[in-house]
């Protein structure tokens, strides 16, 4: 449900390197998305491209990486990865530990053109 | 051309946040961030811990709700000063929607200011407003599946209020495992069993209250 905000936060990071480094287009952004954000990639995808307009980053491809909800057991100290929403730790079964990761919401990549030299205008 | 950055997605909310987090500073103001699903009683418990504190504590309310002013007026029925925002649409409270929302207010004449966040589970508890403390409720009628279904909220909150248990023996609301799976997601968190519409087990949320912004005062 959030994810036109996410996507326009992500546009705001892009213009801002964009304009910091001189970049006339974005080819792709790669984003990491933890599980615990509750994103919806293709829902993010779509919120993006709309977003994305009259923009520098206008056509541009956005990968969504997810990733898994990690916790560190109480009881053998094993860490694990939370999936399907299993609050369990696999190694013992405990159900006491400390979810260590998963809430992660950053951008980690961007494509640019290559810079094409000898297109000097004086 | 590939380019390593490292740059947090909500990083500009997060820097608003921290100035509205200087503003409550400057004016030794205590804020909650209270979320929960629509209809789980957040401006019933708005409505009773103003009552309750408003003798102790100078309160204003900055109420988040998609459309209506609503909320606000029942608010605005307790002698509060209180400002409505609408988003139109949007989910949650960011920070530049509280910002100006605290513009509108006497923060110098306040102690606490509650921000009361569009009811919805998932979204409010990924924007940080600059607030000391994230509170919610869940209420019985909703289920004890919910901290697994929506992890993020009971992991960012500091106290659960468990609203509705004056209803809890018409439900099949699984106490325990409400109770097991919070803690489970948040080892911190404080879990408070309430019913705001009779009552019972408001006291220790009232303390937990006083306690907090007494202790802020004292510090700052």
């Amino acid at each position: 449900m959030h994810e036109l905000s996410i996507a326009q936060s992500i546009l705001d990071i892009l213009k801002n390197e964009a304009v910091t480094n001189g970049y006339d287009s974005i080819d792709s952004v790669t984003v990491e998305a933890g599980e615990m954000t509750g994103i919806v990639p293709a829902s993010l995808e779509l919120c993006f491209e709309i977003a994305a307009k009259d923009t520098v980053a206008k056509g541009s491809s956005i990968e969504i990486v997810m990733l898994p909800i990690t916790a560190s057991c109480n009881d053998c100290e094993k860490d694990f990865d939370i999936v399907g929403r299993a609050f369990e730790c696999p190694h013992c079964e405990s159900t006491s530990f400390k979810v260590t990761g998963g809430n992660e919401l950053r951008i980690v990549e961007i494509e640019v053109p290559d810079k094409t030299e000898g297109a000097i205008t004086v | 051309m590939k380019v390593k950055i490292v740059a947090g997605v909500l990083e500009a909310n997060d820097r608003i946040a921290a100035n509205n987090r200087r503003l409550f500073d400057d004016n030794d103001l205590f804020v909650i961030n209270l979320m929960s699903s629509p209809g789980a009683g957040k401006t019933t418990l708005l409505e009773k811990t103003i009552t309750a504190l408003a003798g102790e504590f100078r309160i204003g309310v900055i109420e988040g709700d998609i459309a209506t002013d609503a909320d606000a007026r029942r608010i605005d029925a307790l002698g509060v000063p209180v400002v409505q925002i609408n988003t139109g649409g949007g989910c949650h409270l960011d920070g530049n929607m509280v910002r100006q929302g605290m513009d509108e207010l006497p923060l110098s004449d306040l102690d606490i200011l509650i921000i009361e966040n569009v009811g919805n589970l998932v979204c409010p508890a990924e924007f940080n407003v600059g607030e000391d403390a994230k509170i919610m409720i869940l209420s019985t009628t909703e289920g004890a599946d919910k901290p697994l279904k929506y992890p993020l909220m009971f992991q960012e909150s500091s106290v659960l209020l468990l609203n509705k248990m004056d209803l809890l023996p018409y439900t099949d609301f699984d106490l325990e495992k409400a109770r097991k799976d919070s803690l489970m997601l948040n080892g911190d968190l404080e879990i408070i069993e309430v019913s705001c519409r009779t009552g019972d087990g408001l006291e220790t949320w009232l303390e937990w209250m006083r306690e907090r912004v007494g202790s802020r005062v004292v510090t700052a």
